[in-house]
């Protein structure tokens, strides 16, 4: 384990639509409105994942 | 770590698929995956995030009303992500009935797969008692390696022979190897595996970790590294770069943009846990 607790949080000049999807093959539902949404007509919980150490265009997370 | 560790797992990928609603977001509404609604949505319920240092958020299994039913550490390992997605689940099951898709489900092979991916894999081997095609031997013998039942795994695949699944079934036996600790064999049974094969990134991450475990270090690594020029990041890819980082940054604790050790992927480290892979297979 490294000795990380703390990150913190820097911008990007990018927009939310910007960012290259995620390839794990997890269906992610962006932007959040959609994905609540969603989960409340299909009585399912979300599965969030906040994301502090700034996401790029590029698609680093 | 997320993405190339528990992100990256079937099982965690299938379960989240089915049963849950995903989404990423970035605290800083100035990041590509800024989502203003969401953080207002997450710090409402984890004051902790607000602010401009926070602790490594962690995952977060929440009603859309805002009620916590589960969370798993920014850096816990695939098992433990897991173990909170099914106890989520388990804990409040009004968020676990079937689908509209589920229930119309007729076959033996439709139902196998749903109790498969809801991570009831006993249930899935003895909806596929009887196969029919090469396809249902094929994944009853999926269904098997995750069970650990090898023999039943060697005969559900004695029944593949047709072309466009021999890869697949190469892969099953690899697995087996694998999780044997094998690595000889593993090594060897990846020999000159297609690239073209849909399971090509995957065979390449299982002959790097044969010829890490064999001490060929320096071949891992290349095998590794070669891909990451794969036209298209998968699950494997990104476990073959953590891979790579976990061998090339032993021992260091911190990381610039600006370091020329940066992954194959270009990423500038992995914080959190190594990638378990490299101490053997895991202990079921």
């Amino acid at each position: 384990m490294k000795p990380f607790t703390i990150l913190l949080l820097f911008a990007s000049a990018a927009t939310a639509g910007d960012c290259k999807r995620d390839r794990t093959g997890i269906d992610w539902t962006l932007p959040f409105t959609e994905a609540r949404e969603k989960a409340k007509k299909e009585h399912r919980l979300l599965l969030i994942k906040p994301i502090a150490f700034g996401t790029e265009k590029s698609g680093g997370w | 770590m997320l993405r190339a560790g528990p992100f990256s797992d079937e099982r965690v990928r299938l379960l989240a698929n089915r049963r849950f609603v995903c989404v990423y977001f970035d605290l800083s509404d100035d990041g590509a995956a800024g989502d203003p609604d969401a953080r207002q949505f997450v710090t409402k319920i984890r004051r902790e995030l607000r602010g401009n240092s926070v602790p490594p958020p962690s995952v977060l299994l929440v009603s859309a009303e805002g009620v916590i039913a589960g969370e798993a550490d920014n850096f816990a390992s695939t098992e433990v992500v897991y173990a909170a997605m099914r106890k989520a689940l388990k804990d409040h099951p009004e968020f676990d009935a079937e689908s509209a898709a589920e229930k119309a489900a007729v076959t033996p092979f439709e139902k196998a797969r749903i109790a498969f991916e809801l991570g009831k894999s006993k249930t899935a081997a003895d909806w596929l008692a009887r196969p029919e095609t090469e396809e249902e031997w094929l994944f009853l013998a999926h269904i098997q390696r995750w069970r650990g039942k090898w023999d039943e795994v060697e005969s559900a695949l004695e029944h593949v022979k047709r072309d466009d699944l021999v890869d697949d079934a190469r892969m099953e036996r690899a697995w087996a190897h694998w999780l044997r600790g094998d690595y000889a064999a593993l090594r060897d049974a990846l020999t000159a595996f297609p690239a073209d094969s849909n399971r090509a990134t995957e065979a390449g991450y299982f002959k790097g970790l044969a010829l890490h475990h064999l001490g060929e270090k320096k071949a891992a690594l290349s095998t590794w590294k070669a891909l990451a020029a794969t036209p298209e990041e998968d699950p494997w890819v990104y476990r073959a770069d953590w891979a790579w980082m976990t061998v090339r940054q032993s021992g260091k604790s911190s990381f610039s943009s600006g370091d020329d050790d940066r992954s194959p992927l270009g990423r500038i480290g992995y914080m959190g846990r190594d990638n378990p892979d490299l101490k053997g297979p895991p202990r079921r």
